[in-house]
């Protein structure tokens, strides 16, 4: 790679070369770590995760607003795909407000824990609860399988992959009924959120302008190179030096997969603190549709991910490290939308001015004012901004004519 | 290259030492016993083992990963070895261990809890690690035997 580098500086090597920083080694070797993309990791809980039919119906379904209770709010609501699959807003908006910000989908398979607390433990397991909050899409799994019963399209692609849809029971909750009676609803239920799963893991944004400049790295390729202009390499090499935002950020996808408490400010002084992934802990350890559970295609598998959590107080205020690609199409940012623009969420993280310090343990040391300078900032952002993807597959976002 | 393992504190050595050998005197420890690891499953026995004095002195710890190096951010599993001071190529048999990791530098460790399961041979399977950044882990290893107690402080540099 070295050699390929030094090319670039041939007298007489047309193109010219573009302009490149003297990055260190330990710079590039971090910077080469954050590219390419690899295929999202295989999850052995979802057996159709990558079968063609369920990747069908579950794009059918991510946009289709009978799946909530006032047939208005669809997935697509929050998740807008011309918005990197984020709504614009600070609080997430379906039937009622939320608490919390849309968070964007793109690469969304990468992750190990899914809602901003990680309270589900899958793709799948994350998809059945927004149906049912009644914040979110306020639906219920017995409404699903009655739309299931009734739209003879849905019921012939549930049916292609998971045989026929159990007969809707006549109570209408689980506590009304013996177990055995409600578990067909339930295990329908799964299966839906399977395929919308299927659909969701197809969502992989990798081809950013700093996709390209680290092929150029890698290859010496000048026209490669020169898709990271100058100040987006400025800031780039803060990103891996100096700011140590490539610490949590890490990785391909930008995001160590785990949870830190970064002391920003709350998102209203009215707002009772956020316990986050304290609570997310608890949450995705008893989830019924978690990967142990008994609608789990691989329980073995689901077992080792959950079994060794660790809790405690110090993960109060915890939330997950975002991916971000594409993070310049997703304002506002963090957990509760607090931060309007990439500019505030630099500054935050250079001056901790606001900072949120009453958090009982999790304390990132690290974490310390930069006071970065103006042009430093914008190099920042520019940094950030070429990791917004010019070559989505328009295919995926939209709703197809059918379900099969 | 991403993954590579560094050892920080010299309280850490090698079974297969760089060229030229280290100095034979302390604090540099020997490599155990081959007759300490022979017991090991297929793809263990191979693998780099390091070892190091409980900050007290009474015991020799001694670990080896799966797999090794230790990965980033991929979860990786630990058998863990003790024994005395004075006679350190002897694994204990009654050994207990507590084992987990910190990252001094920035104040959390581990968002696991790894659990330690004693083997047929003495040693001390350890599953459930994880070191989801870069940077300098501390990884501990709390003894128990014969009614004492040491704990072995082993920095590691994840890369």
């Amino acid at each position: 790679m070295i050699a390929a580098l030094l090319l670039l500086l041939a007298p007489g090597d047309p193109p010219a070369p573009p302009a490149l920083l003297d990055f260190t080694p330990a710079e590039l070797a971090s910077i080469l770590e954050h590219s390419p993309l690899p295929p999202p990791p295989s999850d052995p809980t979802n057996r159709v995760e990558s079968d063609p039919r369920a990747q069908r119906l579950g794009q059918f379904l991510f946009f289709d607003p009978r799946l909530s209770a006032n047939g208005a709010v669809s997935c697509a609501t929050c998740h807008q795909p011309d918005r990197a699959f984020s709504d614009g807003l600070q609080f997430a908006q379906g039937l009622d407000t939320a608490t919390r910000h849309t968070p964007a989908l793109w690469n969304v398979a990468h992750n190990r824990w899914y809602f901003w607390d990680g309270r589900a433990d899958s793709l799948w397991a994350q998809a059945a609860q927004p149906i049912e909050n009644p914040v979110e899409m306020g639906s219920t799994r017995l409404a699903v399988l009655r739309l299931f019963t009734e739209d003879a399209d849905l019921r012939a692609a549930y049916t292609d992959l998971f045989g026929p849809p159990p007969p809707p029971p006549a109570a209408p909750d689980a506590a009304l009924l013996p177990a055995d009676d409600w578990a067909p609803v339930d295990a329908f239920f799964a299966n839906v959120c399977k395929a919308i799963a299927a659909y969701s893991r197809l969502l992989v944004s990798d081809h950013a302008p700093f996709d390209t400049f680290v092929a150029g790295l890698r290859d010496g390729d000048p026209r490669k190179l020169a898709a990271l202009p100058p100040p987006a390499q400025r800031g780039l090499q803060l990103f891996v030096g100096r700011g140590q935002c490539h610490l949590c950020h890490s990785g391909p996808n930008f995001t160590d997969l785990e949870f830190h408490s970064t002391r920003v400010p709350l998102a209203r002084k009215d707002l009772r603190r956020d316990s986050g992934r304290l609570t997310g802990i608890d949450k995705v350890r008893n989830d019924p549709f978690n990967g142990a559970g008994s609608f789990s295609d691989a329980p073995d598998t689901g077992r080792e991910k959950l079994e060794f959590l660790a809790t405690g107080p110090g993960y109060i205020g915890q939330f997950k490290t975002p991916s971000l690609r594409n993070v310049a199409l997703t304002a506002p940012y963090m957990h509760a939308g607090q931060l309007a623009t990439l500019r505030d969420v630099l500054v935050h993280y250079s001056e901790f001015a606001d900072a949120f310090d009453h958090d009982p343990g999790h304390f990132e040391r690290m974490l310390v004012p930069l006071h970065l300078t103006d042009t430093e900032l914008a190099d920042m952002q520019a940094f950030l901004e070429s990791l917004s993807d010019t070559a989505l597959d328009p295919a995926l976002l939209a709703a197809p004519p059918g379900p099969r | 290259m991403l993954s590579r393992l560094l050892a920080l504190s010299l309280l850490v050595a090698c079974a297969s030492p760089p060229e030229p050998a280290p100095p034979p005197a302390a604090p540099v420890l020997p490599p155990p016993a081959a007759a300490a690891r022979k017991e090991l499953p297929p793809g263990w026995a191979e693998r780099e083992t390091r070892r190091a004095a409980t900050l007290e002195g009474r015991f020799i710890v001694w670990w080896t990963s799966e797999p090794e190096p230790i990965p980033f951010n991929q979860p990786f599993k630990l058998r863990v070895w003790a024994a005395r001071a004075e006679t350190p190529d002897t694994p204990l048999t009654d050994a207990t261990f507590e084992v987990s990791a910190t990252m001094p530098e920035h104040g959390h460790g581990m968002n696991r809890v790894p659990r330690v399961t004693p083997q047929p041979d003495g040693s001390h399977l350890v599953e459930g690690m994880l070191f989801h950044m870069h940077g300098r882990w501390d990884l501990i290893i709390n003894v128990h035997a014969g009614g004492s107690y040491g704990q072995a402080i082993m920095p590691q540099l994840l890369e």
